[in-house]
């Protein structure tokens, strides 16, 4: 799983069935100084977080459909948790 | 997934038979600001996008999984009306418990 930070949402209406209801964020994944590495990514949110939260990020497609319990979803991320610290 | 823009139509008429009646649109991933993201490449239009839009992308598995197992590795499935990166205060990382190493 990945460290990153929200850093806004995509609005989208035309998009797959299986997307209805699932609010896209967009996040930029961190490094392990806690600075962004300039990859960014949309993720659906199962953690209910918002703009500017630390959270973890599930990748992978198989996981993320078990999760969401959508046996056809193209889903490849996944918000899954709001990190409060990390101690390093 | 990750955003992409819609930059370019992809014609092939000799193709594997599963790739037959999809639409081919070259698309270029993006960041929220709007600067490229990566090289083009080309998608499988799933949901009836045109040029010059901003897009979802799906990559991989979870492409073919999208359309029906064809041979593909890149899936448009979702047409953004908005990407909205509101301004917030940067994060310090030490208030979070990350280390400078």
């Amino acid at each position: 799983m990945l460290m990153a930070r929200i850093t806004g949402h995509m609005v989208a209406t035309v998009k797959l069935p299986c997307f209805a209801g699932e609010k896209l964020l967009v996040v930029e994944t961190l490094d392990q100084t806690g600075r962004p590495d300039g990859s960014e990514l949309v993720a659906c949110d199962r953690a209910g977080a918002g703009v500017g939260d630390l959270v973890l990020i599930l990748q992978e497609g198989g996981s993320c459909r078990a999760v969401m319990e959508k046996a056809e979803a193209p889903v490849e991320a996944l918000v899954v948790a709001v990190i409060d610290r990390i101690n390093l | 997934m990750m955003a992409g823009r819609v930059i370019g139509v992809c014609v092939a008429t000799q193709k594997d038979p599963r790739l037959a009646g999809r639409k081919l649109l070259v698309v270029e991933p993006i960041r929220s600001n709007g600067t490229a993201a990566g090289k083009p490449a080309i998608a499988v239009d799933l949901v009836g996008a045109g040029a010059g839009e901003t897009v979802l992308l799906a990559k991989s598995r979870d492409a073919s999984l999208a359309a029906a197992d064809a041979p593909i590795d890149l899936a448009i499935i979702g047409i953004a009306d908005a990407l909205v990166t509101p301004p917030h205060r940067p994060m310090d990382p030490a208030e979070r418990g990350f280390r400078s190493c």
